[in-house]
């Protein structure tokens, strides 16, 4: 059958307003958040409900016609862009959330984004852990597909963590009910973890059972400044080997500092590191615990440390952390954004050979992240989109992953691959004598999705290099 | 086309920061050629040359209020409410404007305001003030079309008020719109023509002062003036932010009223003017009321609907959006006061609607109401 037809086919099953196809649509939804993929779909499908999820993958399976899931498209790895055309499966409109305070649970459908989820749970005094920097946008869908975290994950980890169950619709149209809403659940093969950050490739999420908890109490912040990374590593490995338990660990290196201070004028101490980190609980065990972290800051060799318990200083002691993608946003067109992660006795020794590849080839690499779990985003930043230097970016980009490898760390924590770490998933794989591992991948996605119409062209089907998409 | 703003679009991250509370966004569940971000890819796309500069382009780019909510949102520190206003101007240049919207600029063109209205008609509320109003003084009153045609008590309560309060206050003779619409619709030529004349009319009264309730109207005396090249050098304010200065410095009548009020930060008042404190501190000086914050406001303030000419674009949505704000009004409130007149408009619809028990009141009729009691 022609797209033609199979669009008209579309049309008459969803109704004519849910299947788009005007060029203005096609081409934004070409579009993620990365500066270098693009794509263009035959079609964009708003899904209102499982039904309509259904419907479309009923067709699009009979078709042989790709579908790429997505929620509001903040993805930064390319990982919603069309490259094989298809359907873009818009979940965006799917937003019910509902608080289940008695079982500690909420029902979100995949177009709710983490945020929204986050302020009903915190209407009954609850919240969700999971904070990706994205948070008010992501979308739950989006969250579990790429299995985002953020900066509560030095605590609490990332979605896999605090999801319960899912529905997902496969090619086919069938409906998968995995999981069960209760927080012990032991059933077989643990195929709800299989979609969890599985990127649209096996079928569509369209509902998630999490959980969430009690908010807590009091927290108390703590900016910590260190002369060098060295010892900004060395007090936050002090701190993960004693019982303070941080909520968030979050580190800055000098040039995002420095960053920060240029766009937002916040007159920070230009040092070497800076450490921000949180600890919440009861009020009396949380100021203790706040006075224990300060003497371990100390002792490791810190500069200053402040403490705040207010939120008028918390959110001060934050600014820069919040100010520090903002900032290279400012300052460069292009920021390609890394997600490595690597054991935290080897944290400093990767940001020292992240450094050198920045002096080596004179490309400005700014390094933040959550670095209570070894996870950080070292940002390279070009101030031009011209071929040599995307073709640049990208081979940094690249010797930043293998460093990660290299020091038995791994090229994503939260990100995911995409089409962008295509290549250093395959390293990494490699390098873990593992290779075999992507054709048990590709054997597990036939099962679902024999076709291969989900999310085609992805992370483990095709290596693509940037400048080809 | 669009070449002067391509190296600006770059910076956009695609972030999708600005999409979540985006008004039309939201009416539109998310669609994307609806949102902020992608706008500002359909502008990138023409840029680039990617995309023909369409009508149905234009209508995107004329499906958004302007009320500024993106701009504090996006990372990039992108002036986006800057960015679509440009892109109007630019698709207006080639003929590319909506149908509405080129018929609310022919009728500004041809009666002097938005609503076809006759000249006469615009100081019907003079009716409601006991003397007729003067002409000439040191401050001069710019009413604006809708609050002169749609809101006539408050033309009678702003110029009562700033009478009462012993400020020489002039009624703009011959008032008609300032071009405010013209330059939202990208009629750039005709704005500055209908500013100018504005000016002059303004000046004729002998002020040196404009009081104006409409946030646009303000704007377009202070802050679009500068960008067609007209430097008039006279003193602009806002109704609330003038009668503040007053409160300040000058002992003025108690106000006393019994009611628990709300307040609505028109976009164009707060986000685009930063005037946030003035009208809580008049709200809060009336004796009796009880003030009670909105549960978005200030910076973070939900639009109302009715900004950058999306009313006369699409009506169902623009007012959908307005019934939306009203969900922001905390319980048990009897007044949702705001300082502009298209948000009175606006939510006083909303009221309707939904048949809510609370009563839509610009600042200066909830004072005068205060003060007369």
């Amino acid at each position: 059958m022609e797209n033609r037809s199979v669009l008209e086919l579309l049309k008459s099953t969803l109704g004519e307003n849910k299947v788009l196809c005007s060029l203005e649509n096609l081409y934004v939804y070409g579009f993620d958040a990365t500066p270098v993929y693009r794509g263009k779909p035959m079609a964009v499908i708003r899904a209102y409900s499982t039904e309509d999820v259904m419907k479309v993958l009923t067709i699009a399976n009979d078709y042989a016609i790709p579908v790429v899931p997505r929620g509001h498209g903040t993805s930064l790895t390319g990982a919603v862009i069309p490259v094989e055309g298809g359907l873009i499966l818009d979940l965006s409109p799917m937003k019910r959330i509902e608080v289940d305070v008695e079982n500690g649970i909420v029902v979100a459908e995949a177009g709710a984004t983490i945020g929204e989820v986050n302020a009903e749970c915190r209407k009954y005094g609850f919240f969700f852990p999971p904070d990706p920097a994205s948070a008010e946008v992501a979308t739950v869908g989006g969250a579990l597909a790429t299995d985002a975290g953020g900066m509560r994950g030095a605590r609490y980890g990332t979605m896999r963590n605090w999801v319960l169950a899912m529905k997902v619709v496969v090619p086919g149209g069938r409906v998968l009910r995995l999981g069960a809403p209760v927080y012990k659940w032991r059933c077989g093969l643990n195929l709800l973890h299989l979609f969890v950050g599985s990127e649209g490739t096996l079928g569509v999420i369209t509902e998630a059972t999490l959980k969430m908890l009690p908010l807590p109490e009091k927290i108390v912040r703590l900016l910590a400044l260190f002369e060098t990374v060295d010892e900004a590593v060395t007090a936050i490995c002090s701190i993960r080997r004693r019982a303070l338990n941080p909520l968030i660990l979050e580190l800055l290196d000098e040039s995002t500092i420095k960053s920060v201070n240029e766009v937002f004028n916040l007159n920070m101490p230009e040092v070497g590191a800076a450490v921000i980190a949180d600890v919440d609980g009861p009020k009396e065990a949380v100021e203790r615990l706040g006075k224990e972290m300060a003497e371990v800051f100390e002792e490791c060799g810190a500069i200053s440390v402040r403490i705040a318990s207010d939120e008028g200083e918390m959110e001060k002691l934050y600014a820069a952390r919040r100010g520090a993608y903002p900032a290279v946003s400012r300052l460069y067109p292009i920021v390609l954004i890394e997600d490595i992660v690597v054991p935290l006795s080897k944290l400093a020794e990767a940001i020292r050979r992240i450094k050198e590849l920045s002096s080596k080839y004179g490309v400005a690499i700014v390094v933040f992240g959550h670095a209570g779990d070894g996870n950080i985003h070292p940002c390279i930043c070009m101030s031009s989109r011209d071929e040599e230097s995307m073709r640049l970016a990208e081979k940094v980009f690249y010797e930043i992953c293998r460093i990660a490898i290299e020091l038995g760390g791994t090229v994503s924590g939260e990100h995911g691959i995409g089409l962008q770490k295509v290549h250093a998933l395959v390293e990494e794989l490699k390098y873990r004598e593992s290779s075999w591992l992507l054709e048990v991948m590709r054997e597990v996605k036939k099962v679902f999705d024999p076709k291969g119409i989900m999310n085609p062209g992805k992370f483990f089907m095709r290596c693509r290099k940037c400048w080809e998409v | 086309m669009l070449g002067s703003v391509k190296r600006y679009l770059e910076y956009c991250k695609r972030c999708g920061f600005c999409i979540v509370k985006c008004p039309v966004s939201q009416v539109f569940d998310g669609l994307e050629t609806f949102s902020p971000r992608g706008r500002v890819l359909l502008l990138y796309g023409m840029s680039m040359g990617e995309l023909k500069a369409t009508i149905s382009i234009a209508e995107k780019l004329f499906s958004c209020t302007l009320c500024g909510y993106c701009t504090i949102k996006c990372p990039a520190g992108l002036e986006l409410e800057e960015l679509f206003s440009s892109g109007r101007r630019t698709l207006n240049n080639i003929g590319l404007v909506p149908g509405e919207i080129a018929e609310i600029s022919r009728r500004i063109l041809e009666s002097g305001n938005p609503y076809n209205a006759p000249l006469e008609e615009r100081e019907f509320w003079t009716n409601y003030i006991e003397e007729a109003p003067r002409r000439r003084g040191s401050v001069a009153l710019w009413l604006g079309c809708t609050t002169a045609y749609r809101r006539m008590d408050t033309c009678a309560a702003a110029y009562s008020l700033l009478k009462t309060l012993g400020v020489d206050v002039a009624i703009v003779e011959d008032e008609r719109c300032c071009g405010a619409p013209l330059y939202y619709a990208g009629y750039l030529k005709e704005f500055k023509d209908f500013l100018k004349q504005a000016i002059m009319r303004v000046m004729n009264t002998g002020a040196d002062t404009i009081v104006t309730p409409c946030p646009s109207c303000m704007r377009a005396f202070k802050e679009y003036s500068a960008k067609v090249g007209l430097n008039h050098g006279l003193k602009v304010y806002h109704l609330v932010e003038y009668l503040g200065k007053l409160y300040l410095v000058k002992p003025i009548p108690r106000f006393e009223l019994e009611a628990r009020v709300t307040y609505h930060d028109p976009c164009e008042l707060g986000r685009h003017l930063g005037i946030y404190d003035e009208p809580r501190k008049l709200i809060e000086s009336v004796r009796g009321v009880r003030f009670i914050e909105m549960n978005a406001s200030r910076e973070l303030a939900n639009c109302c609907g009715g900004g950058g000419l999306y009313l006369a674009v699409d009506p169902d949505n623009s007012i959908k959006i307005a019934v939306r704000r009203l969900e922001d009004v905390p319980p048990n409130v009897e007044v949702l006061a705001t300082a502009c007149p298209s948000c009175e408009v606006m939510l006083s619809i909303a009221v309707e609607r939904l048949e809510a028990d609370i009563e839509v009141l610009d600042i200066a009729d909830l004072l005068w109401r205060a003060l007369s009691k």
